[in-house]
């Protein structure tokens, strides 16, 4: 109530303010997605195939935004805007699926606690509440390692070789991110499912001679949908940024494959020549991957918020 | 009469939930409770919150949660399984079996009507439910069973209301949705918790007309739980009070109400308003209900029984439920003639149904 009325007293001077945002915000998030991620989604085959294009010596390397290369070039003279296509098209699905298996994951294992309660309930929660201590991206590089050699085995069947390394590498980090995040969705789930077995309508049910595997999928699990829908777009932002720290620290996808986080890396070297005089800014090798992953971040979770607050039926009225 | 089977006969019924004081005491929320409901008949089990109302009505369907709850001992006999046979022990089915018996055999109303209902799904949906669950009927039949129920308690353009969601419904138009939800099976019982409760007055008369009106033309049997001693006079054939878990007096009632032998019935009679009385202030029965955790030895209702509150008999023994006049039963020991109680044994399977 205090941010409301907060912000209602300053209304005349911002003109972004949080009343817009309540009425607009989601529109707006989902504009700016599909501004950015139909583009890297749609060119993905030529993408693919032009993203390690080196052009050394002469003009083409480390050349600034023109009409022909208009995010410019990077020190092998590859062209930035390719290599943020593809960057955003592994980004964007390391985040989309790497949600949708937390999703799974988190949705299962929190029904399935919530719904056994007692003991079970019990042990499985300590399982997640063990997990959460652990660092995870510790968690993350155990799994990548475990799991690349077999996933560059498998996926080496249907793809050439070089390809197939650079899915394994996307593959196997998208199942780690994935196996790692689903921790708090099993905590909503299982604290949802909690207050819902005690909902007068679900007793109601039972009066009925509901069984128990009808009493989930068709008592508890619709009345789950907002909670996980919503859920699920918070979750999307957070895996990409996942994806995008582990690959700015090295960790996630590896050279020559880019993405977000390790083209923001490889331009971070940019920031050593502020203050520097001598030495040119060579902005757009750091500008561009940043602001794509954040304008892309702030869709998200714009388009999160306002299925929030459409889906959660308490909030509805306050936010008309 | 005579001769007459009850429908159904809960014997000696007791459970049971562990303590919240942390030991491992176990709690007794309903001990040793007999009743039994007969055909076409409406008994009402009448007593203050917390005196194990609920848990007799919950545990007829198996709804206790097991663990934490536990039947300790008792029977709960069930003859309305159709062909009459052997009456069967509802505590004895399994979960596959009972969940027969819900909702088709023995139907349930709750106290809440605006929760009880799935706010996801529309009226219809509800309705149908139970029927496709129950009866092997086709969809279009189910539907049409389904508009004939909610046309039966009185709702207005039934098939329209079918597609509306349960927000849009007033409490008195749920209440009678969840009533059209519990007969749309036919059931032989109708186990009624407090389903007025939650309602205005006026629309308490509609609903407690229309479960009258119900039970003349299926002929079945409704069990009412209530603290509303206007409804049990109104409603009722037979009263069953209950106190601390316990049947504390049980008879016809017209007995129960002209005749009442335990000072707890006696105390909430008195409390009730009287109309055109001139009293400003209504009696009350001094104290509260004990706490199942805690009750008093002997008799439960000595502490705050006004009429010989220093016998010492009455601290250190539990008076048993006697027969202390014809077919009417009670459970005290200042009750005139309960000392030469004509029967020893409380044996409750003899009852008048009265207001056929």
């Amino acid at each position: 109530m205090a941010s409301v009325s907060a912000s209602s007293q300053t209304d005349q001077w911002r003109p972004l303010n949080a009343k817009w945002l309540k009425r607009q915000g989601g529109g707006f998030g989902l504009v700016v997605l599909l501004l950015i991620g139909l583009p890297c989604l749609v060119t993905l085959p030529w993408s693919v195939s032009r993203y390690d294009d080196q052009r050394l010596g002469g003009d083409e390397s480390l050349a600034s935004p023109s009409f022909a290369e208009p995010m410019g070039t990077d020190l092998l003279g590859r062209s930035v805007l390719w290599r943020s296509l593809l960057g955003g098209a592994v980004s964007l699905s390391i985040g989309g699926c790497a949600a949708m298996i937390a999703v799974v994951i988190g949705v299962l294992w929190g029904t399935a606690a919530g719904f056994s309660g007692g003991r079970v309930d019990a042990a499985m929660m300590r399982v997640v509440d063990v997990l959460y201590g652990l660092p995870y991206i510790l968690l993350v590089v155990l799994l990548d390692i475990a799991l690349s050699p077999w996933m560059e085995a498998l996926l080496g069947v249907a793809l050439a070789a070089d390809r197939a390394a650079g899915a394994a590498q996307v593959v196997t980090l998208l199942i780690a991110i994935g196996g790692v995040s689903w921790l708090t969705m099993a905590r909503v789930v299982r604290g949802q499912v909690l207050s819902l077995k005690a909902q007068p309508f679900i007793e109601a049910a039972r009066a009925c001679g509901v069984g128990p595997v009808r009493m989930f999928t068709h008592h508890v699990l619709p009345n789950l949908i907002g909670p996980i829908v919503v859920y699920t777009t918070l979750t999307v932002p957070t895996a990409i940024l996942q994806e995008s720290f582990l690959s700015f620290l090295g960790i996630g996808v590896q050279a020559p494959l880019p993405s977000w986080g390790n083209l923001a890396a490889d331009g971070l070297e940019e920031l050593h020549a502020l203050g520097q005089p001598g030495i040119d800014l060579r902005w757009w090798l750091i500008v561009w991957p940043c602001t794509l992953l954040g304008l892309t971040l702030l869709g998200l979770n714009l388009v999160g918020d306002s299925l929030h607050r459409r889906l959660a039926p308490r909030t509805k009225a306050a936010a008309g | 009469m005579t001769d007459e089977h009850p429908l159904l006969k809960i014997e000696d019924l007791a459970v049971s939930f562990p303590a919240t004081d942390g030991s491992d005491r176990r709690v007794h929320a309903v001990s040793g409770v007999s009743l039994s409901v007969y055909p076409r008949q409406t008994l009402a089990v009448v007593g203050e919150s917390g005196c194990g109302k609920s848990v007799t009505a919950l545990s007829t369907l198996k709804l206790i949660p097991t663990p934490p709850g536990r039947h300790e001992h008792g029977h709960i006999w069930w003859s309305g399984d159709s062909d009459g046979g052997q009456p069967t022990d509802l505590l004895s089915l399994s979960e596959k079996q009972i969940r027969r018996v819900r909702g088709n055999q023995i139907a349930m109303i709750f106290q809440e009507p605006m929760t009880s209902l799935n706010p996801v799904y529309t009226i219809g949906e509800q309705i149908l439910e139970p029927i496709l669950l129950h009866q092997k009927a086709p969809r279009g039949q189910a539907v049409q069973t389904a508009i004939d129920a909610l046309t039966e308690v009185g709702i207005a353009d039934p098939e329209a209301r079918l597609r509306e969601y349960p927000h849009r419904l007033s409490g008195g138009m749920r209440q009678r949705v969840m009533i059209a939800m519990a007969l749309a099976c036919q059931p032989k019982l109708l186990l009624a918790d407090e389903p007025t409760t939650a309602l205005d007055v006026t629309i308490q008369a509609q609903i407690l007309e229309l479960l009258r009106k119900l039970q003349h033309e299926r002929g079945m049997s409704i069990l009412l739980i209530t603290h509303d001693l206007g409804v049990v006079a109104e409603n009722a054939d037979v009263v069953a009070v209950m106190y601390a878990g316990r049947v504390v007096e049980y008879g016809s009632v017209r007995d129960v109400f002209s005749k009442p032998l335990h000072p707890y019935t006696k105390g909430l009679l008195a409390s009730m308003p009287v109309l055109g009385d001139k009293r400003t202030r209504l009696a009350t029965i001094p104290g509260q209900v004990p706490n199942p955790t805690n009750y008093p030895t002997g008799c439960p209702f000595h502490p705050r029984c006004s009429d010989r509150k220093d016998d010492p008999q009455c601290a250190a023994e539990h008076p048993a439920l006697l027969e202390v006049r014809e077919k009417h039963w009670a459970a005290c020991w200042h009750a005139p003639g309960y000392d030469q109680a004509k029967a020893t044994t409380p044996d409750l399977a003899y009852r008048m149904a009265l207001q056929t």
